[in-house]
């Protein structure tokens, strides 16, 4: 099933579909290993649950909800 | 051409990966590392000897990507594209190949000489990896070494292998990253063009990269060929067919095939023995499962901030003691060798007690940048980042503005000088315009005293009450210049690697600090010369003040009475009121008494007007002002009393809520100015620093003075 991973919890993992939005955010993302047919794992998550950290590629990456709500993840 | 063979390599990478590490274990110099994004702040070159070639090394600043996002990326990738290095040594970090790997095929894609470093083998190995480094090197038909920077292993073959890449004469093959035929076609199609259009000026490669960098939507090269409208139309065409037929926009189908490229060459290469995964990533897991708990994370990181502030102060009074002391000796020094003259006076009175006052800052900068040091070495400055992101967003700040913020409680000059941990220029900018609003240990005295003065039960509470002011007010200036002053601030990202702990090495603390502490003293010490001097200038010209009564007949006749204690205080409180008497007669005190009608409205006198503009050079010099200004009262001191005593005669408490409020907002002082202007580069932001914060202070002082008139 498809989800946008920023409606992921803590623990749950997925593979990224497909990245939306702006080009630049995107290309930053990808750069930072988010791309098509990765796993990506929700490890950590604030007070307000935004942001979160995420396991993609072997690194820890923090995201806010308002950028992770751009990938689109399978799982 | 000089006989001596030279060759230069520039050093890239992600961030994080040990590239800087790696230029000072390969050219022996001390730079500052740090296991934080971007610590390599600009570029640093230095050299080493090898086998009698003479080989120069830059150290460019990190990147995830060669896109035209960010001007270290811009940066990186002129440099790639001019051919101004030689040769490219590629620094990965061998357990985060995947991601590494992205980087290393958009070099491979520009066509320049290569030399891949995997750094961190003995990390990498602890988890299991194992490379194949021949079958790599063939692959992407450049050299693969495996290397730790940190332990040294692998350093003197991978010397080796540069100068062997210097004397050989050109690179003999290139790899392509082929993509999708459509994609493929388009590529083809669009770098035939531009070499069509810039004939002779470049290779096939890099018009294929530019065609790429095209396809892409880079902002940058499209820029730079936006005069020829027939290839712009071409490739605004080719884009749209491409995400009109693959679902796709052309950058995601580009990222794609070089991942591709990326799994089908670590396919090859690399092996995982999962029964052998151990340590170090685990360490990361369970300190970040309390660090980066939900619940305790936040209060953890808070206490930690408390403890470094508590300790910043309390350690820094001992050399803090040291430095007065030794400023006064060598005021006492002076003043008994110099021969009495203007010179002297400049010397001792503008100088010494300018550079003085500020270097007693230099303690406190040295601590708290050890600390920050420390956290940015071990790794955790980006998960404080992090954990207060949420918070700090609401107000129009990222994340990365708290540690400067909090440093601002102790002196704003460091707090500035910290805000270079925020990436985006202007989210830095907002944090760098808010910071002087933290309420500094200079305004401290300030508030000991007036709150002492007027509300001695509650003096405490009042003291509170000014710095949860000075924070609210911070935030809300933060909110107002996102929204209305900086446009795109607060829209960056809080996107960041969160790379895993380290123990930090003492020596790279030590850089680190020493490093600050130097630009400090000397950038900041320059400015606080020439600004110490006019402020001198001003207070001790014009000489001639015509005072009230001949002071030094009066004392000379007191003198000769016999000596008494009530002749003694009659005498210094003679020599107090005409010390009062000239600065008010000074070019200074005229300038008070011309804006003094200025502060009428908040109930300031003259001697408070005085007082605050000599505040300028150093907040706590308010008091010392009231020190001397306060020696003569209108009505005449026949008895002792403290300054406190002596001020609360003059003012109402209201005044005095209204003078404290005022301290805190106005003026950054002129360490603060000079930094400011010194880490922005814009004398517009300096100024409008100067501006924003009178403004702060006088709307919210006068409000005071207006809705407390109507209350009492």
């Amino acid at each position: 099933m498809n989800k946008l991973l920023s409606k992921l919890k803590k623990g749950q993992q997925g593979e990224v579909v497909r990245i939306e939005g702006e080009a630049g955010l995107k290309r930053r993302l990808a750069s930072m290993g988010f791309l098509t047919g990765v796993k990506v794992v929700v490890e950590h998550s604030t007070l307000w649950g935004d942001p979160k950290t995420y396991s993609v590629c072997g690194c820890l990456i923090s995201l806010r909800a308002s950028e992770a709500e751009n990938i689109v993840v399978e799982c | 051409m000089s006989q001596e063979k030279n060759f230069r390599i520039a050093l890239v990478g992600n961030p994080n990966t040990g590239r800087t590490t790696l230029f000072n274990r390969l050219t022996g110099s001390r730079n500052t590392t740090g296991n934080y994004p971007r610590v390599t702040v600009g570029v640093h070159e230095a050299s080493f000897e090898h086998k009698g070639w003479h080989i120069s090394i830059v150290d460019l600043p990190g990147n995830y990507s060669l896109s035209s996002q960010t001007d270290e990326e811009l940066l990186t990738r002129e440099l790639i594209f001019n051919k101004s290095a030689d040769l490219i040594v590629d620094v990965l970090d061998m357990g985060k190949l995947e991601r590494n790997l992205m980087l290393a095929s958009e070099m491979i894609e520009m066509g320049v000489p290569c030399l891949f470093a995997l750094n961190m083998k003995d990390e990498a190995e602890a988890k299991g990896i194992r490379i194949d480094c021949n079958t790599f090197s063939k692959l992407v038909a450049s050299p693969v070494l495996e290397i730790s920077a940190r332990s040294g292993e692998g350093i003197e073959q991978l010397k080796d292998a540069i100068v062997s890449l210097a004397e050989q004469d050109e690179q003999k093959e290139s790899v392509r990253i082929g993509y999708d035929d459509h994609l493929e076609a388009t590529i083809r199609s669009i770098s035939t063009h531009i070499e069509m259009l810039h004939p002779e000026e470049f290779n096939q490669a890099q018009a294929r990269w530019l065609a790429i960098k095209l396809l892409e939507g880079d902002e940058s090269v499209l820029r730079q060929e936006s005069e020829h409208v027939a290839l712009m139309r071409a490739v605004n065409h080719d884009r749209e067919v491409l995400e009109k037929q693959h679902g796709e926009d052309a950058g995601m189908m580009l990222n794609n095939g070089r991942f591709g490229f990326v799994n089908g060459l670590l396919l090859e290469v690399r092996e995982i023995d999962t029964s052998e995964q151990v340590s170090r990533t685990d360490v990361t897991r369970v300190l970040d499962s309390i660090l980066l708990h939900r619940f305790l994370g936040l209060p953890l990181f808070l206490g930690l901030m408390w403890l470094i502030f508590e300790a910043t102060f309390t350690l820094g009074i001992y050399p803090v003691d040291w430095i007065i002391w030794g400023v006064d000796g060598l005021t006492n020094v002076l003043n008994s060798t110099l021969p009495e003259s203007m010179f002297k006076k400049l010397m001792v009175d503008g100088v010494l007690a300018g550079v003085g006052g500020t270097i007693v800052f230099l303690p406190n900068i040295v601590i708290l940048f050890f600390f920050i040091a420390f956290l940015s070495e071990s790794g955790y400055l980006a998960r404080a980042a992090y954990l207060v992101d949420r918070m700090m967003h609401a107000f129009g700040l990222h994340g990365k503005a708290f540690i400067p913020m909090v440093t601002g409680f102790g002196c704003n000059v460091p707090a500035i000088l910290a805000t270079r941990t925020i990436e985006n220029k202007k989210d830095r900018l907002v944090a760098m315009l808010v910071t002087p609003f933290m309420s500094c240990s200079a305004r401290l005295p300030v508030f000991i005293l007036f709150s002492g003065a007027f509300f001695a039960e509650h003096a405490g509470k009042v003291l509170f009450g000014m710095y949860v002011t000075s924070v609210v007010i911070a935030l809300l200036t933060a909110v107002v210049l996102s929204k209305f002053f900086i446009k795109g601030a607060n829209t960056s990202p809080l996107l960041m690697e969160l790379p895993p702990y380290r123990s930090p090495t003492m020596n790279s603390i030590m850089v680190h600090m020493g490093a600050n502490a130097l630009s400090f003293l000397k950038k900041v010490g320059g400015i606080i010369v020439v600004g110490s001097t006019i402020i001198w200038f001003l207070q001790t010209f014009p000489q001639e003040v015509p005072l009230s009564k001949d002071y030094g007949k009066e004392i000379h006749t007191l003198q000769k009475l016999p000596e008494s204690e009530n002749r003694d205080r009659m005498i210094t409180d003679l020599s107090r009121s005409r010390d009062a008497e000239t600065r008010r007669g000074s070019y200074l005190g005229q300038i008070g008494g011309v804006i003094q009608p200025i502060f009428k409205p908040l109930g300031f006198d003259l001697n408070s007007s005085i007082a605050l503009l000599t505040g300028f050079v150093a907040k706590e010099v308010v008091v010392a002002t009231y020190g001397v200004l306060f020696a003569q009262g209108e009505n005449v001191t026949h008895e002792d009393k403290t300054l406190q005593e002596a001020i609360s005669e003059t003012m109402t408490p209201l005044t005095a809520i209204v003078f404290m409020v005022f301290v805190l907002f106005y003026m950054p002082c002129f360490a603060t100015l000079a930094m400011l202007y010194r880490e922005s580069a814009s004398l517009k932001w300096t100024a409008f620093s100067v501006v924003i914060s009178m403004v702060v202070a006088y709307s919210l002082s006068y409000s005071i003075t207006v809705v407390g008139g109507l209350i009492i």
